[in-house]
């Protein structure tokens, strides 16, 4: 698994063809569908709207996250997801502007072919926008899949379902850039690790990938949200 | 009465689309001289932006415009609705809003002109005034305390809206104007309801009918209902389809909707020699949007950098 050529082509450090589509539920106040290929990830962002009393916050709105896999009932998986993504929106969306209501994120996940918690952060960025919610900044995630040694060289960027099974940990970092630093590389806003005990420098590499996608992935999202499909 | 629907061909970008488009956290300029408008918050003494969309600045006030945010709506816009359900006392109406408008019984117009309670008749009655899927135009009078947008008829210029076509914009491409009903001078009416919803019909019906004062009758005050489907002659509808497509146009190439850009884009096309439905075609289309942009119709400064 090292400088060789991966099952289906790609370099280690490679993003698979993306293709991100706002706008796709009518009904939605806003949504948007977002594919790493075979993955794709539906979501849709209802708000801000009515919120039950017992979870109303006086000085802020709620932020309400529900995953579902792509069949079955979700599992331990999608709440873990839940907890991440509410982890990264909930402090990114401006709530002070609405406070007493709720604003509601549903992630279905359509297809997972590896890398489906980054996709679902990617695809729930561009909901949040099509919705015209108020953000502090603009997200984008990547997956990584380790190596036993956990070397930044043995890692693989956004993999697939088959490399992330195989893979010794998994690794899911957003990143956002902050207001004043549009030169400098963006900061991290979200750092899920499993399976590997990663030293300080090794993590570092890992981020430098992660940071190194994230102008891609805004530059996608943004032209999705000015022109409808692009791939 | 024809539903219009944007075409499936994607908007073109246009030169300097790039430049006018912001994305949350980009900055924007310093906080000292500017007034902070919508989409906008401070940040280490910075207006940054907080909503995907289009800068917008106006003297001294800096706010970002969403593409697609629902509309939100103020006491006293003009808007035009759809019925959607017949309640108890209220009609339920579609407002492109979060939340379903409510048209109370007590806030429509009574034939004749009458101003008195409403009783348990006239609640039967209901169905004689408006039923579901009437266009109707109304004005906003209030908020319920859940943010549901309360409407009135209580003008004979508002009512329920027949022989035409409901074209639906963004709600943030429709600027609040003096006056939303508009008749141009080639027999075609608009009204341009702010929450992006723009009915387009024939102008012959548009004044108040004697009719509506009748005791007895049991229309609300409206216009277009009594034209009939032989004023609506090819050349008259033809004239209406130009319209409709010049507002899709519009819409399609994010530029504020109003009656004067819609008039000029109207004019352009029959000068290209263009007939309604080719108006809509990709080469068209980028033809006449950059002959709108460089006439100066467009009086609104959008984002120049």
């Amino acid at each position: 698994m090292a400088a060789d050529m991966r099952r289906d082509g790609r370099s280690a450090a490679m993003l698979r063809p993306m293709a991100c589509e706002r706008g796709v539920l009518r009904r939605a106040d806003g949504s948007a569908r977002y594919s790493h290929d075979l993955t794709s990830v539906l979501v849709a962002v209802y708000g801000p709207c009515e919120v039950k009393k017992r979870r109303e916050e006086l000085e802020r709105a709620t932020v309400e996250v529900i995953v579902r896999p792509p069949a079955g009932p979700p599992r331990a998986r999608e709440r873990e997801m839940e907890a991440q993504l509410h982890g990264l929106f909930a402090p990114l969306i401006v709530g002070a502007l609405h406070p007493r209501t709720a604003i509601s994120i549903v992630v279905q996940l359509v297809d997972d072919d590896g890398s489906a918690c980054a996709a679902a952060i990617n695809a729930t960025a561009v909901a949040l926008m099509d919705a015209g919610v108020a953000l502090r900044a603009m997200p984008s995630a990547v997956a990584l899949a380790l190596g036993a040694d956990g070397d930044a060289a043995s890692a693989l960027l956004d993999p697939c379902r088959s490399e992330e099974e195989r893979a010794a940990g998994a690794l899911t970092i957003a990143c956002a850039r902050a207001p004043s630093a549009a030169d400098a590389p963006p900061a991290i806003a979200l750092l899920a690790c499993a399976g590997a005990a990663l030293e300080p420098e090794q993590l570092d590499a890992h981020v430098r990938l992660a940071q190194g996608s994230h102008d891609l992935i805004c530059e996608l999202a943004r032209r999705a949200l000015a022109e409808g499909m692009v791939v | 009465m024809l539903w219009v629907r944007p075409p499936a061909t994607p908007a073109p970008p246009h030169a300097g689309a790039r430049a006018t488009w912001v994305t949350p956290g980009e900055e924007l300029c310093e906080e000292v001289g500017f007034l902070r408008g919508h989409g906008t918050y401070v940040k280490d003494g910075m207006l940054v932006a907080a909503v995907a969309g289009v800068v917008e600045r106006v003297n001294k006030l800096v706010s970002v415009r969403p593409y697609n945010a629902r509309y939100g709506g103020e006491v006293g816009d003009v808007v035009v609705c759809r019925v959607v359900d017949v309640g108890a006392k209220r009609w339920k109406v579609d407002v492109n809003a979060r939340q379903k408008g409510v048209l109370l019984l007590s806030s429509i117009n009574l034939p004749g002109g009458e101003q008195r309670r409403r009783t348990a008749e006239d609640q039967l009655n209901m169905r004689q005034f408006y039923v579901e899927h009437d266009v109707l135009s109304a004005e906003v009078q209030t908020f319920f305390a859940d943010g549901a947008m309360s409407l009135h008829t209580r003008s004979l210029k508002y009512g329920k809206l027949g022989c035409g076509t409901l074209v639906t914009v963004a709600p943030s491409l429709v600027r609040r104007a003096k006056q939303h009903f508009h008749t141009f001078d080639f027999g075609v009416a608009t009204i341009f309801g702010m929450n992006g919803f723009i009915w387009v019909g024939i102008a012959t019906a548009l004044s108040p009918k004697a009719d509506a004062m009748d005791v007895g009758s049991t229309r609300d005050g409206g216009i277009g209902e009594e034209a009939q489907e032989s004023d609506a002659s090819f050349h008259v509808r033809e004239r209406t389809c130009r319209v409709c497509n010049a507002i899709v146009l519009l819409d399609r190439f994010f530029m504020p909707v109003a009656a004067a850009p819609v008039h000029a884009l109207y004019e352009k096309s029959i000068e290209a020699g263009m007939s309604p439905w080719d108006m809509l075609l990709p080469e068209n289309a980028i033809l006449l949007a950059d002959g709108l942009r460089a006439s100066g119709v467009l009086g609104v400064r959008v984002a120049d950098e």
